[in-house]
């Protein structure tokens, strides 16, 4: 009892040693309500504004990772200096955890003031009614559709309702190892017009080290790849009233087969894949198609590489894309917090191009896009591969049922159709036959 | 194997079956061993030596970068104090909220104490997701979410905490209350001036049990708290792994591991130091299954 | 010590109505609110479409008749079965016979307890995260071991045949402990004259493993079974963290159906509705583990009169 009674004594000094310093390192906004003596520090925001009590408080939310994650919370920084009236804390976590929170938080005043989602989201939260219509507030925004390509603007909007500001658009290329290209006798800059093409650099660059392409067997990926291809063999993911599967078509059957074949037949992607960014990384592949969010850490990396657009394979120009976007939830935090939001959500637009650069990821605006101090950025050798598909992209179907059946969902029935296909557990057919009667009884319901 | 092996030590003293039973018990202890082992090795290696195809046991190079890392990538300091601060409350309010209804139980008589004994028994049983979806809403109905307070009320609710303290206070000889009744003490002082401190070791042992739970528990944190001002460290530490297949974050597995042992450290040192009430907590939460 | 006072008469103090109001309400109070009330609400709330911010409405047995037709509900009881049949005759089996090698008089016993029961005071995220790293396909330190003798590499967690096995294989390193240690206990407890009295009518080991050893810890045999069962249902922290429910669902848990359901798609009712079923299946679980071990507990009382407490 008398060590148990040292033990816990111990334990509270501890606790407010650890309260005292973790309010001492960065005094930024106390996130309300959490009522004790350890007001909480956020990480990462750097928001040095001293608390003056005058400064509005609010929240900006995103699921991003890695490099996003530190663009955004550099973005971030720099709003809170040039807005010494407002102080945003930045939270991010992985998307679906994001999601979670974000409904957790719905109806509490420590809930997001602004978020930041994949304009696939838009249905899902627009028709529960948790993200706010911004037809209104374009103009308050600094705004304009016409600043954007007409797919990307509109595919911000449910039911022709919009909803998201877009922030980025972003494809996928194809990320080449220029030493193992060499070594293989390939050019570095080629680009991939055929499936001939592809097949023949894949198969020049496998060896008993390394395979050619990471393809990836649980990877959300594995089915952003396919997603392409369905649209490129002619295919269609859901019938045009989007109220049934398509893609158990011939055309899907194709595409996938395709895949399958990589590992299965051509052997050009290794088995069972865990980790397909760690494979380029460490040389084990000399391809990975990756999004441009990829760039900053494929350049950290230290190896030379570079980009093509994704490999043009069957007929059709298509490439599978999402799009990230600036929205507001629908419930008010009181005017003061949605006056901050606004300016939030238009000056992050509107300094796109710090995202661009610092993210990879493809600036919405063509402004952005085309201004001098995008365009000169030293990585734009690398996403130049990304903005000329700018007009071949295919979202995933912009409905509700999207957050069931898209690839961000890992009960998704065609993420793991095509995860069972890649692992060789079933024909692509039969695996397309499986996940097409699964979507058909999700859209039913 | 191991029952061969008893036979084998009875019959002949020393020799052969004993000679067994030790090398069954190394290959155990090590088997149980490894990967704690393991984990504390790969947190002091660099990445390379992660990665390659050779088990290097321990680090040639042993560096303190993965643990750097871990402090200044992730908000684990943030982490670690919302758990210390969930767990310490949870004990403090553990320690009250059972003492008190420990010593009605098994001293009072009342007409409905059979029945609340029965209740108790059965939320013993019952399992704890079940209670999850309606204790979130009301959580999101007094605007609590995300507040170490909302981790830290439903836990003290924990009837095996009450029955552990029961069974002991039953045996504290009830001559000891009248004799300070008649010395016109109430039953408030009674509780926390005699029992109390006469029940050390049960205390102690709803106390561990109460602190184990507390500092692992998961689900229910996962559900209520979502920023760094209430995320105790297995759900901080579960955001890491959640992208799953976004696979890059969920493989640095140096600085993983330097994280586990942070956040292991507590416990094991609790646990090290105090194996033996740790070992009478839970068996003691055992009996009456 | 005076164990039991006689209960013929109750003194006054035993009915202090204000003292014990005093002493019983507050953990009631929070014991109805977070314990028993919920178990209600949850039925309730399975008769509703429901949504984290709204209420659409009352659906009757709609929720049901969904969840019947979910092939994801099926797959998630199988899951979960083959997880018990894989964790649960291991840790019953395996704890019990640690526990004899350890009730032995053996050196270094201790060093062996506290290896094997140390795992149990970690973390599940921890137990996630670093058997997520010790079964790793390429690196992990179980197949470098196993391709020494010549097995191997195994994907444990990236194909559907082995990724239940691997969680199974965490899940027991992680709880054996607590079962021997709960074993331990009770073999403590077995009087030592009777194994010696045993011993002199001339009973083997083997012998005196089980008509004496066996017999005596069958309650803890019963507890140890049914927190198995229990447990069992209510994998969760394992799955979320190492395989996410994949590969193609083969290791998707009841809990974490739940928790999908509810907090990722938002559907409450239905999640309150896979919360119904899950109590009703550890309800009637529960009830045949209850009915197994009664049966011939009878039959023990009658001859022994003494339980393992």
């Amino acid at each position: 009892m008398k060590k148990l009674a040292i033990f816990v004594s111990l334990i509270m000094m501890l606790t407010l040693a650890l309260a005292g310093c973790g309010g001492g390192t960065d005094s930024a906004a106390p996130a309300d309500g959490s009522g004790d003596a350890a007001a909480t520090g956020t990480s990462g925001a750097g928001a040095a504004a001293a608390d003056t009590g005058d400064a509005v408080n609010i929240n900006l939310w995103a699921g991003f990772t890695g490099d996003d994650a530190k663009a955004m919370e550099g973005m971030v920084a720099n709003f809170n200096e040039e807005h010494p009236d407002i102080n945003v804390t930045f939270y991010t976590a992985p998307w679906s955890d994001m999601f979670t929170k974000f409904a957790a938080s719905y109806g509490t005043d420590a809930g997001p003031d602004a978020i930041i989602m994949h304009a696939t989201d838009i249905p899902n939260f627009a028709s529960r009614e948790m993200i706010a219509p911004l037809d209104d507030l374009t103009e308050q925004l600094g705004v304009s559709a016409d600043d954007y390509s007409e797919n990307i603007w509109t595919g911000n909007g449910y039911e022709g309702v919009q909803y998201g500001i877009p922030l980025d658009y972003h494809p996928m290329a194809v990320f080449k190892n220029v030493e193992l290209f060499e070594a293989a006798g390939l050019d570095p800059e080629m680009t991939f017009e055929t499936k001939e093409d592809f097949l023949a650099a894949a198969e020049a660059l496998t060896n008993e080290n390394q395979h050619g392409i990471a393809l990836g067997a649980e990877h959300a990926h594995s089915m952003r790849y396919w997603y392409g291809l369905l649209y490129q063999a002619g295919g269609e993911f859901l019938t045009e009233d989007m109220s049934a599967s398509a893609f158990n078509s011939p055309e899907g059957t194709e595409a996938l087969t395709f895949l399958s074949d990589l590992i299965f037949t051509q052997k050009v992607a290794p088995e069972l894949e865990a980790d397909i960014d760690r494979d380029w990384l460490s040389g084990n592949v000399a391809m990975v198609i990756e999004g441009p969010w990829f760039v900053p850490t494929a350049v950290d990396s230290g190896f030379e590489f570079t980009t093509a657009p994704f490999p043009q394979i069957f007929d059709e120009a298509a490439v599978w894309a999402g799009s990230h976007t600036l929205t507001l939830p629908a419930q008010s935090n009181g005017e003061d917090r949605e006056a901050a939001a606004i300016t939030l959500v238009s000056w992050i637009a509107e300094n796109s191009v710090q995202w661009g650069i610092s993210s990879g990821q493809i600036p919405a605006s063509y402004t952005v896009q085309q201004s001098e101090e995008y365009t000169s950025m030293d990585n734009y050798k690398y996403v130049k591969a990304f903005i000329d598909q700018a007009e071949i992209v295919h979202y995933e179907p912009l409905i509700p049922k999207t957050a069931e059946i898209g690839a961000d969902n890992q009960l998704s029935p065609i993420l793991n159709g095509i995860f069972s296909a890649l692992r060789g557990d079933q024909t692509p057919q039969e695996a397309l036959d499986t996940a097409a009667g699964e979507v058909d009884s999700i859209l039913q319901s | 194997m191991m029952e061969t092996a008893e036979i084998n030590k009875k019959k002949h003293h020393f020799t052969f079956g004993k000679l067994i039973l030790y090398i069954v018990l190394i290959v155990l202890t090590v088997a149980a061993f490894l990967p704690l082992f393991w984990i504390l090795s790969t947190s002091f290696k660099e990445m390379q030596e992660i990665f390659t195809n050779e088990i290097v046991w321990i680090p040639e190079n042993p560096t303190l970068e993965n643990y750097q890392r871990a402090f200044e990538a992730y908000p684990l300091v943030e982490w670690m104090r919302n758990s210390i601060l969930v767990t310490v409350w949870t004990i403090l309010l553990s320690s009250i909220f059972y003492i008190m209804p420990a010593y009605a139980l098994a001293k009072m008589e009342f007409k409905l104490k059979p029945l609340l004994m029965v209740l108790m028994l059965a939320t013993i049983m019952i399992p704890k997701e079940l209670s999850a979806i309606p204790v979130y809403k009301m959580v999101r109905a007094v605007n609590l979410m995300d507040t170490t307070a909302s981790v830290i009320i439903p836990q003290v609710s924990e009837a095996i905490g009450v029955f552990l303290l029961v069974q002991f206070f039953r045996s504290i000889p009830d001559e000891l209350i009248e004799a300070s009744l008649l010395d016109g003490a109430h039953h408030w002082k009674i509780l926390w001036r005699i029992f109390v401190p006469l029940s050390g070791p049960a205390v102690s042992v709803m106390i561990i049990l109460t602190f184990v739970n507390s500092w692992n528990n998961f689900f229910w944190p996962l559900l209520v708290t979502f920023s760094e001002a209430s995320m105790t460290l297995p759900v901080g530490m579960s955001t890491i792994m959640a992208s799953y297949s976004e696979a890059s974050a969920a493989r640095q597995y140096g600085l993983l591991m330097a994280m586990s042992v942070i956040a292991s450290l507590p416990t094991v040192i609790v646990f090290l130091a105090l194996q033996n009430k740790f070992v009478e907590a839970v068996t003691s939460s055992s009996i009456k299954g | 010590m005076g164990s039991k006072a006689s209960k013929q008469d109750i003194p006054k103090w035993r009915r202090s109505t204000g003292t014990l109001l005093l002493f019983i309400l507050p953990f009631f109070i929070l014991l109805f609110v977070f314990k028993i009330l919920p178990i209600f609400l949850n039925f309730y709330y399975s008769l509703f479409e429901m949504d984290l911010v709204k209420t659409t409405g009352f659906v009757g047995f709609e929720n049901y008749k969904t969840l019947f037709n979910d092939p994801h509900f099926y797959r998630v009881i199988r899951n979960t079965f083959q997880y018990l049949l894989y964790v649960g005759p291991v840790n019953v089996v395996f704890g019990f016979l640690l526990a004899l090698l350890l009730n032995t008089k053996l050196k270094g016993r201790i060093i062996a307890r506290t290896a094997v029961f140390m795992p149990y005071v970690l973390m599940i995220t921890v137990i996630g995260i670093v058997w997520r790293w010790l079964l790793d396909g390429q690196h992990g330190l179980i197949n470098q071991i196993l391709g020494m003798v010549g097995i191997g590499p195994i994907n444990w967690l990236t194909q559907e045949s082995t990724a239940m096995l691997g969680v199974a294989i965490a899940s027991i390193w992680w709880t054996i402990g607590y079962n021997m240690i709960i074993y331990l206990a009770a073999l403590q407890d077995i009087p030592k004259d009777l194994l010696e009295a045993a011993s002199i009518d001339g009973a083997g080991p083997l012998r005196k493993l089980f008509s004496i050893t066996i017999p005596l810890v069958k309650n803890t045999t019963f507890f140890v079974v049914i927190t198995t069962v229990i447990y069992s249902m209510q994998m969760f922290g394992q799955v979320y963290v190492m395989t996410g429910g994949g590969p193609n669902y083969s290791t998707l848990s009841f809990v974490q159906y739940l928790y999908i359901k509810g907090f990722r798609e938002f559907k409450l009712g239905y999640a309150s509705t896979i919360g119904v079923m899950l109590f009703l299946i550890i309800l009637v679980l529960s009830a045949i583990v209850f009915l197994l071990f009664m049966d011939r507990d009878k039959t023990k009382k009658l001859a022994k009169g003494k339980g393992d407490e």
